[in-house]
């Protein structure tokens, strides 16, 4: 059976703009996006995360090198934002607990959403070295659906040898920590990957990165979602883009 | 297996800052837009003119109310009218605003057609009186009563900003206020982020952010003439864009 968005009842299509960064090389994102920081950290002492009071409206998440012996507890501290009460906190905290002995890679994320810079620091237990950063997804209000398809389109607004449209299931599997370089967030599709050769983009010409028949389930009640990556590692790959998410609530 | 979509929906609007030269503060509109007069006019003597010839407005003309009404007051609106439900197009059109003679002080009316291009103002009838006006554009879902049961924004800081916002508007009929000398004030917002985040609401080149509200449940009457605007404040002189790949994402209901 072929899912065409559009085509099969339950199907509803869900999109979003995207465009480069105005930058020579970097990250962008479409329906949510990852700030992660460049290397791992233990936390103690204590470091402050993200810019104050930039809007960030995301969670703090950690991906840890392994838990040590005897549970470690981090704290962070910020100003909280609740998008189901409507509810700013300033000064709030939330503890995360790496559990005695976790394997390494092991995906930790607070509940609450942080806006500002925050800061993290161990409260209790053994050193353990995490990535860290912020993550805000596209979670469809927190229900659990399934993903039939995608579609990016964009115009090439200019030429860039090393694109890549990258699609990410955020979930709390399928991480792994890098020493010394940002977490790798759970890989759904990637363009460069299907794509093989012919994945470069050129000024004024259009691309399209699109793959049906998908039948991934997103639980949004356990904190999953999407995320798209948009690669560039040249100047403005990536004009006018449209990312159209095939979705099936169910 | 459950099919929630007819009762829960999405509608997404992507936008960018603006490229301009010479504006100092920038604002813009997402899924609709307000372009108001900057003051008023009592359409008399003679018609006034508002718009932009063979500017593709596609919006409804509408009026605040800025004095007590003596009279019945009739403002025919004249020009090029758009029926987005039958397709047509209608070169000199017209229409009558008909404002009893009761009425209060800060009143909103607006035309049930839509205009392109220029159009014209008179009063055709009673006696004159101020108003304020401008265009209308708002998303009402098909003309249908559905009701917002929340929002997400999302976007990329591509340039420092201290002083923008966001403003989720619920256009309607009441709540207006007629500002002499100026455009009128919409209805108090649903939303606006300056508020919501009081502290962290700064841009910074280079940062993602995003603010989100699942909080509401507001009963929007598409099929009377209300909708949904979402305004956007760039904060920043000149052509600086801070906001790029943005995106505002509303959460439908068809029930409360």
């Amino acid at each position: 059976m072929t899912y065409r968005f559009g085509c099969l009842v339950g199907i509803t299509p869900i999109s979003f703009s995207f465009a480069s960064l105005d930058v020579g090389s970097g990250t962008n994102y479409a329906a949510g996006y990852y700030k992660h920081a460049d290397v791992p950290n233990e936390f103690n002492p204590l470091i402050n995360f993200g810019t104050a009071d930039n809007p960030y409206g995301a969670h703090l998440f950690l991906v840890s090198a392994g838990g040590g012996v005897g549970d470690t507890v981090i704290k962070v501290t910020g100003t909280s934002w609740s998008t189901t009460t409507h509810t700013r906190s300033a000064v709030d905290s939330e503890n995360i607990t790496i559990v005695s002995g976790e394997a390494a890679n092991t995906f930790h994320r607070t509940t609450k959403d942080w806006i500002g810079a925050v800061s993290i620091e161990l409260q209790s237990g053994p050193d353990v070295l995490c990535n860290y950063g912020f993550c805000n997804t596209w979670t469809n209000l927190g229900r659990a659906w399934t993903l039939k398809g995608f579609r990016a389109t964009w115009q090439g607004d200019g030429n860039d040898a090393g694109t890549d449209v990258v699609l990410y299931h955020q979930k709390s599997t399928g991480w792994t920590y890098n020493a010394g370089a940002p977490a790798d967030p759970p890989l759904l599709y990637s363009m460069q990957t299907d794509y093989n050769t012919e994945y470069e983009s050129h000024n004024d010409e259009f691309g399209c990165y699109s793959r049906e028949g998908l039948s991934v389930v997103v639980d949004a009640s356990l904190g999953e979602g999407i995320v798209a990556a948009l690669v560039q590692s040249g100047s403005r790959p990536f004009g006018n883009g449209t990312l159209m998410l095939g979705v099936f609530n169910g | 297996m459950t099919y929630q979509f007819n009762l829960k929906s999405r509608e997404n609007f992507g936008f960018d800052s603006l490229v301009v030269d010479a504006e100092t503060w920038d604002t813009f509109y997402v899924g609709g837009y307000y372009d108001f007069f900057d003051g008023n006019d009592d359409f008399s003597p003679g018609a006034v003119s508002f718009g932009t010839a063979n500017s593709p407005y596609g919006a409804h003309l509408l009026v605040v109310q800025g004095e007590a009404l003596v009279d019945e007051v009739t403002l025919k609106v004249s020009g090029t009218s758009w029926n987005d439900e039958t397709g047509v197009r209608t070169a000199g059109d017209d229409e009558d605003i008909v404002i009893g003679s009761a009425s209060p002080v800060n009143s909103y009316y607006q035309t049930t057609k839509k205009w392109i291009g220029t159009v014209t103002i008179q009063t055709a009838g009673g006696t004159a009186k101020n108003f304020n006006y401008g265009w209308c554009e708002y998303f009402n879902k098909q003309k249908h009563q559905f009701w917002l049961k929340g929002f997400r924004l999302t976007c990329y800081g591509d340039y420092s900003s201290t002083s923008g916002d966001f403003v989720v508007r619920h256009h309607k009929a009441t709540g207006w206020t007629y500002n002499a000398g100026a455009a009128p004030t919409p209805p108090t917002p649903l939303g606006r982020f300056t508020t919501d985040y009081s502290t962290e609401n700064d841009v910074h080149d280079g940062d993602h952010f995003s603010w989100e509200d699942q909080s509401l449940s507001v009963q929007i009457d598409g099929h009377d003439s209300e909708g949904l605007i979402f305004e956007v404040y760039e904060g920043v002189a000149g052509g600086d864009r801070p906001y790029i790949a943005g995106n505002i994402e509303y959460s439908l209901s068809t029930s409360a």
